[in-house]
């Protein structure tokens, strides 16, 4: 999560939720960034295979 | 497992819903492109864990171990909801988690009261308790079937935008979410009946004492909300 965040920082220059909601990610940016995000919070809902 | 009923309340009330609620923020906010494209990753991680979890729960002999289990196959609804991007599922998954708050909290403050005059979580020691303690026996019925989703309570409101939402997508994810809903019903009767109805277990042997006021001001706020979210 903290590497999706320290990413989109480094590409857009700022982590202002409000400013990036205008900011367009590139598609393959996304899948890279959204994976970051899904293994910690995956982790938080108990999802099947991080569950135990 | 072994943690204290404060510890239990917050973790399944509160702490557990920051995951879905940074999925519906982050992933769903920043990347909606993504979760487009992981969406059957998702479907079929959060129907494996519905089926799986509520499959071993019914396994359980553990009356805390039964309640803690069933939050997993609960959010597994949950989350197929916030990947369906659709009004339903989103709406119906944060619902959802609302009356999962409240009455995975309240389950899991019943179960501590009967743990706290008994002394024992091994299910197959309780027998009857609706002889001895009519009043926490209606109280557990309530949670008990708001748990399961019956329609009036705030959890079928939830499953069922949920699982609308699913069907506008993949109607086999809304019926293999339904099914995992049908499980959760069982270990959730199954858990009531073993401990509630028959003869009353010969190793209850202390005085029974039925819910106090203390317990009233504590359990009746859960019970009224999870009825009146669901009206």
């Amino acid at each position: 999560m903290l590497i999706s965040i320290m990413y989109i920082y480094t590409i857009s220059g700022t982590t202002d939720y409000v400013t990036l909601m205008g900011y367009e990610l590139e598609e393959k940016v996304q899948k890279l960034v959204f994976l970051g995000f899904i293994a910690s919070l995956a982790v938080k809902i108990p999802l099947y295979p991080f569950h135990i | 497992m072994e943690a204290p009923v404060a510890g239990s309340v917050l973790l399944a009330g509160v702490l557990i819903k920051l995951g879905s609620y940074g999925i519906i923020r982050y992933s769903v906010g920043l990347t909606p492109l993504a979760c487009e494209y992981f969406a059957p990753v998702m479907y079929t991680l959060s129907i494996l864990g519905v089926i799986y979890a509520s499959l071993t729960t019914i396994r359980q002999t553990d009356l805390k171990r039964i309640i803690a289990y069933s939050s997993v196959g609960h959010m597994g609804i949950v989350t197929i909801g916030i990947f369906t991007m659709n009004v339903e599922g989103i709406e119906g998954s944060i619902y959802l988690q609302l009356g999962h708050g409240i009455v995975s909290s309240g389950l899991f403050i019943v179960v501590t009261l009967l743990y706290e005059r008994y002394h024992t979580r091994v299910v197959k020691y309780y027998r009857g308790v609706t002889m001895t303690m009519p009043i926490y026996s209606i109280i557990f019925l309530v949670l008990t079937m708001s748990n399961i989703g019956v329609p009036g309570t705030s959890n079928y409101i939830g499953e069922i935008m949920a699982i609308a939402g699913a069907m506008e997508e993949n109607a086999l994810v809304a019926v293999l979410a339904g099914v995992g809903m049908v499980l959760s019903a069982s270990y959730g009767l199954f858990l009531y009946n073993r401990v509630c109805f028959g003869g009353i277990s010969s190793y209850m042997t202390e005085a029974p004492r039925d819910v106090t006021r203390r317990e009233m001001y504590v359990l009746v706020p859960l019970v009224v909300l999870a009825l009146v979210l669901g009206l």
